[in-house]
């Protein structure tokens, strides 16, 4: 055990002496790209989540260089939808998701706007919080469910930090969380073939940070 | 029956063969018009039924085609349990009843399965709808009476255990298993798929003979209920499912219910196979289930 910590120790310190610690928080909105549910006798059908409003809070570090990193938590309230037509099927939704970002600043610690780009990856939480019923619109294409679904994310962004003072910034940000489609979530129904690809969740955000 | 034998003006008898399976003597059928003229008394092993003055006695006789059990139309039959029987010249009018016991007689149609008058719930030109009585078992021989006459003899055989769940229809979703998640009360479809870690109420016939008894065309009671003596077993996606109860659903005649519990470790799935399996024969549903 004592060596254990000792080795903490060596690991951690140089580490910790060098960087700058750093917590924020911020609201935006989920703007998600929709997949093609096709199903031979029911007909076709867009998948996706619906627009929704975003709560995030991080948790970052920051080099003397250039280069950072934040650990990131996203709420998504938004619903699961499937569309043809006229005809809509709407499931109350929600997402979580966890991911690391190393982040790498266009402009020193000290300069008072910080362009940046972020790039990460984590896993995110599709969550069907609907009422289930015994029928539900397109339900022969596809099924909103009451269920969770586990996926990895990729996390891409992007945005600005503005410097006001030592230790309080305002960031401006846009993302594009990248993950597998959540198909037990909004499920195909037997027959129903999907036009396949990740499913795209654009994020802009204005976010305050706090310097420790 | 004596006092209402006064006003028959001419009575007719006839002789019919014996019941099935007894050492009974033949019965006599009679056929009497009543002095007023206003009906006619037609007197048979099973009953009395009272026929217009009207009555064309030259209606064809009944024609039983097949036997099915009433919930899925499949051909396993039990004892106690419902059964649809579909042919031609039934009956004149559909009627459908919900007396209990249940009538042995309704609209002029009698059914004998082995000469045991059966308990019928729905007549109709083509098809009947009855409840198999707990005597009969094996090989047995239905016959149908009508103001028409008497249907030939139907052989059929009936199981110790058939079980048939009900189907139910729903609009824009079609047909579905009567298969109820306990905690909301409400059938269990694709849209409204089956959990992991929930209660099932399957609601079936066929589970045959119960614990205490229960008299043919009487529903089954809630104290005591009335366990089914040959224990179902019930597999989702191959994983056993504990079964909680098995016997007749309180307050129905016929219909039976097996009460299940579904562990988290069913496999998950849009057609996951429920089968319900009971003395050697089952019956298959495709369930979706998720977490």
């Amino acid at each position: 055990m004592k060596h254990i910590s000792v080795l903490l120790f060596l690991v951690c310190a140089p580490a910790a002496m060098a960087q700058k610690w750093e917590v924020g928080a911020g609201v935006g909105g989920a703007f998600y790209n929709s997949q093609t549910f096709s199903n031979a006798v029911a007909g076709n059908a867009n998948a996706s989540l619906a627009t929704g409003v975003v709560a995030s809070a991080w948790l970052g570090n920051n080099s003397q260089g250039r280069w950072g990193g934040e650990l990131r938590y996203d709420y998504e309230n938004t619903s699961l939808k499937l569309s043809s037509g006229s005809t809509t099927a709407s499931f109350a939704g929600d997402t979580q998701a966890i991911h690391y970002d190393v982040l790498y600043h266009f402009a020193s610690q000290e300069a008072s706007v910080r362009p940046f780009v972020a790039a990460g990856a984590g896993i995110k939480v599709f969550q069907g919080t609907g009422k289930e019923s015994v029928y539900q619109p397109l339900q022969n294409i596809g099924l909103l469910t009451k269920t969770n679904d586990l996926t990895a994310l990729v996390s891409v962004g992007g945005g600005v930090k503005f410097n006001f003072g030592s230790r309080i910034q305002l960031r401006l940000e846009v993302h594009d969380y990248m993950s597998p489609f959540p198909i037990k979530v909004i499920a195909p129904n037997q027959g129903t073939k999907t036009s396949g690809g990740w499913l795209m969740d654009f994020v802009p955000m204005a976010a305050l940070g706090i310097t420790l | 029956m004596g006092g209402s034998t006064m006003g028959l003006s001419l009575a007719t008898s006839m002789i019919e063969a014996p019941i099935l399976g007894t050492s009974a003597n033949s019965f006599t059928r009679t056929v009497a018009p009543l002095y007023s003229q206003n009906a006619i008394v037609n007197l048979t092993v099973s009953g009395f039924t009272v026929l217009p003055w009207n009555f064309d006695a030259s209606v064809a006789p009944p024609k039983i085609q097949s036997i099915v059990n009433a919930a899925d139309g499949t051909s396993g039959i039990a004892p106690g349990g419902l059964i649809s029987i579909y042919g031609q010249q039934f009956s004149p009018v559909n009627i459908a009843t919900s007396q209990l016991p249940l009538p042995t007689a309704l609209a002029d149609s009698c059914l004998t399965v082995n000469g045991l008058p059966v308990p019928i719930l729905f007549v109709s030109p083509t098809q009947i709808n009855a409840q198999m009585p707990f005597e009969a078992q094996g090989n047995v021989t239905m016959m149908l009476r009508t103001p028409g006459g008497v249907s030939d003899n139907y052989n059929t055989v009936v199981l110790p255990g058939a079980p048939s769940v009900f189907q139910a229809a729903i609009q824009g979703v079609g047909t579905v298993p009567t298969i109820v998640r306990s905690s909301d009360g409400e059938i269990v479809t694709a849209a409204n798929p089956v959990h992991t870690k929930d209660t099932l109420t399957v609601y079936l016939t066929g589970l045959g003979a119960t614990n205490p008894a229960v008299p043919t065309g009487m529903p089954g009671p809630s104290n005591p209920l009335a366990v089914s003596i040959l224990a179902p077993q019930v597999t989702l996606g191959g994983v056993n499912l504990p079964v909680q109860y098995a016997g007749m659903a309180p307050g129905e005649v016929g219909v039976y219910q097996i009460n299940v519990t579904v562990p988290s470790s069913t496999p998950t799935g849009l057609s996951v196979p429920l089968i319900i399996s009971q003395g050697g024969m089952n019956t298959t549903i495709q369930l979706r289930v998720v977490d």
